[in-house]
């Protein structure tokens, strides 16, 4: 059976004057799947979905969403997906509301019932001016302009931005919802933790080149974790050298670890020593770049 | 083009509109209720004769012209509103259509909102031709305000204005706006910056303007004049005549057209709108 591809980028380069966007990028993001694009600022995340959605067109080689391409075809691409940008910027003086009919209007249909059940489903007071909403509150609106009229792709930059713990649940919920009904996910994001949750597969971009795409799985392996233990009382050195954990710090009966092997045999050995307490704080977002900012694996485009 | 973003666009300008309506209109009730206290006066005309033919050339004026503002009753409503009023309403009104203008695509630029919009499936050229739209369609309600305080200020004065002319006078000082906004527009889709823009529309209309006002004293290099918009205004000819001239019309259709689908292809063809 033919692999279908929602998107597929070939030497994707975008240049601003001599400044590199991004370059030579190649990708391939199947229909149906949650792909995770993951890099730190200026890395070419946000010029990458640009290309996608034709607000700048690269400087060499080709995007193709649905088999269209980006640049003569973005009406009918646009169409079909939906887009929440990294920095939403809202028409301040209209309602939320009034807002989705402006946006609604250019599908040729405001998607009443929809906009209606997302509203409720995030708790967005819609007859308000948009001036009057939170941070969170526009960026649920970002969510529903998005999602309103039921697209095929959703291409999502930081869509949780703002958004308090629960809201974030349910996002994460409606993401889950629109996977199981084959839609596909482009979400690029600084959390770590919403990548590992909600995507199959993870694409690291640095410096503009993408330098690794690979499974979660395959990523939380290669992930840098920490792991804090306070003891009863001080233990020496010697007892700390653990089978798979590097000793990063030890400040009386503090100590930090670097976790790098089997947790099991790790946990086995801990346990042979006075623990009060163990947390395994989440890895932040410059530990796990420390670690996948090695040097690139070869060939590492799909 | 979509009406929905149309209606936006008026909509978010609609403090603006309301503004400057009330701005013309009270400025048209002011140059309409001060008429009788000049109307019979001879040293307004002595001193309008006094003047150097280039000055008064700087305001449009040549001794034939003042011959018929005065007439045999003194000076005439009709002279009078296109001496102070409708001489200057394009470059009043020229103001607005410049700032509005120069931000129809830099200023969705600059606030991000190019990015919501284009995040749905309408075309660029749609977003830069609804909002030209937008403009002319709220250009055309300041110059019925402008018309409706003309008309207003005549019930309180004795003798009537010449309907018919005045709105013609205002239909050329309208097509001099709209080219103005249509070079506005073409600037905002060039230079995405909105102050860089701004600075460029209003240098441009500066220049214009004071390139129009030196003609009287250029001589030989009189021509250069042509290159003005306000020299193809010619409200006293309008409004004396009847009639609009076909060059002054031509020009402005063409500037306006010409500017108008230019700002549409480079807005099309540009590498990035962001």
């Amino acid at each position: 059976m033919a692999t279908n591809y929602a998107i597929v980028t070939q030497d994707l380069t975008k240049f601003y004057g001599r400044q590199r966007g991004i370059e030579g990028v190649n990708l391939r993001v199947l229909e149906g799947e949650v792909l995770g694009f993951l890099g730190p600022n200026g890395a070419g995340k946000t010029t990458t979905l640009r290309v996608f959605l034709d607000l700048l067109r690269p400087t060499s080689g080709s995007a193709r969403i649905f088999g269209l391409d980006t640049q003569r075809h973005d009406v009918e691409i646009k169409r079909r997906l939906g887009n929440i940008p990294g920095d939403i910027a809202l028409y301040e003086s209209l309602k939320g509301s009034e807002l989705l009919d402006l946006l609604g209007s250019f599908r040729g249909r405001g998607g009443g019932r929809r906009i209606k059940e997302l509203a409720e489903r995030f708790d967005l007071d819609l007859g308000r001016q948009v001036r009057a909403y939170s941070r969170g509150m526009k960026q649920k609106l970002a969510i529903l302009q998005a999602f309103m009229h039921d697209p095929e792709l959703l291409l999502l930059d930081e869509p949780t931005l703002g958004l308090d713990p629960l809201m974030q649940r349910e996002f994460y919920a409606l993401l889950a919802e629109e996977h199981n009904r084959g839609k596909t996910v482009f979400l690029s994001s600084h959390i770590l933790s919403e990548v590992e949750r909600l995507c199959g597969r993870v694409a690291i971009i640095k410096e503009g080149r993408l330098v690794l795409v690979d499974e979660v799985e395959a990523l939380k392996r290669r992930k840098v974790r920490k792991m804090h233990i306070h003891f009863r009382r001080e233990v020496g050195k010697e007892d700390l050298r653990l089978p798979g954990a590097e000793l990063l710090r030890l400040e009386g009966q503090e100590v930090e670890f670097l976790m790098k092997g089997d947790i099991q045999t790790l946990l086995a050995a801990v346990a042979r020593l006075p623990v009060e307490d163990i947390a395994f704080p989440e890895a932040t977002l410059e530990e796990a770049f420390l670690e996948f900012y090695q040097p690139a694996p070869e060939g590492a485009a799909v | 083009m979509s009406f929905a973003l149309l209606r936006v666009n008026v909509r978010l300008s609609q403090w603006a509109i309301f503004g400057w309506i009330v701005f013309l209109v009270a400025y048209a009730l002011f140059v309409v209720l001060i008429y009788p206290s000049i109307a019979q006066s001879t040293g307004l005309l002595e001193y309008m004769k006094s003047l150097p033919e280039s000055m008064l050339g700087s305001f449009g004026l040549t001794p034939e012209i003042i011959d018929e503002l005065f007439g045999k009753e003194g000076f005439s409503l009709d002279g009078w509103l296109v001496t102070e009023f409708l001489n200057y309403w394009p470059i009043v009104v020229g103001i607005y259509a410049f700032m509005f203008g120069s931000g129809i695509l830099s200023r969705e630029a600059d606030r991000g909102t190019i990015e919501l919009l284009l995040s749905h499936p309408v075309q660029r050229y749609t977003i830069v031709a609804t909002k030209f739209v937008a403009l002319l369609a709220i250009l055309a309600l300041l110059l019925v305000a402008s018309l409706a305080g003309v008309l207003l200020g005549t019930l309180f004065v004795e003798g009537g204005v010449d309907l018919g002319r005045m709105s013609l006078v205002l239909v050329q000082a309208g097509m001099a706006v709209a080219a103005i906004a249509a070079y506005s527009t073409l600037v905002s889709c060039l230079v995405l910056d909105p102050r860089r823009s701004v600075a460029i529309v209003g240098g441009i209309m500066a220049a214009s303007f004071i390139l129009n006002m030196l003609v009287p004293a250029l001589g030989a290099a009189a021509w250069l004049g042509k290159l003005s918009l306000f020299y193809y205004y010619r409200p006293f000819d309008v409004v004396f005549r009847g009639e609009l001239a076909a060059s002054s019309t031509l020009v402005y259709l063409g500037v306006t057209g010409v500017c108008f689908l230019a700002a549409l292809v480079v807005v099309q063809r540009r590498r990035a709108v962001i």
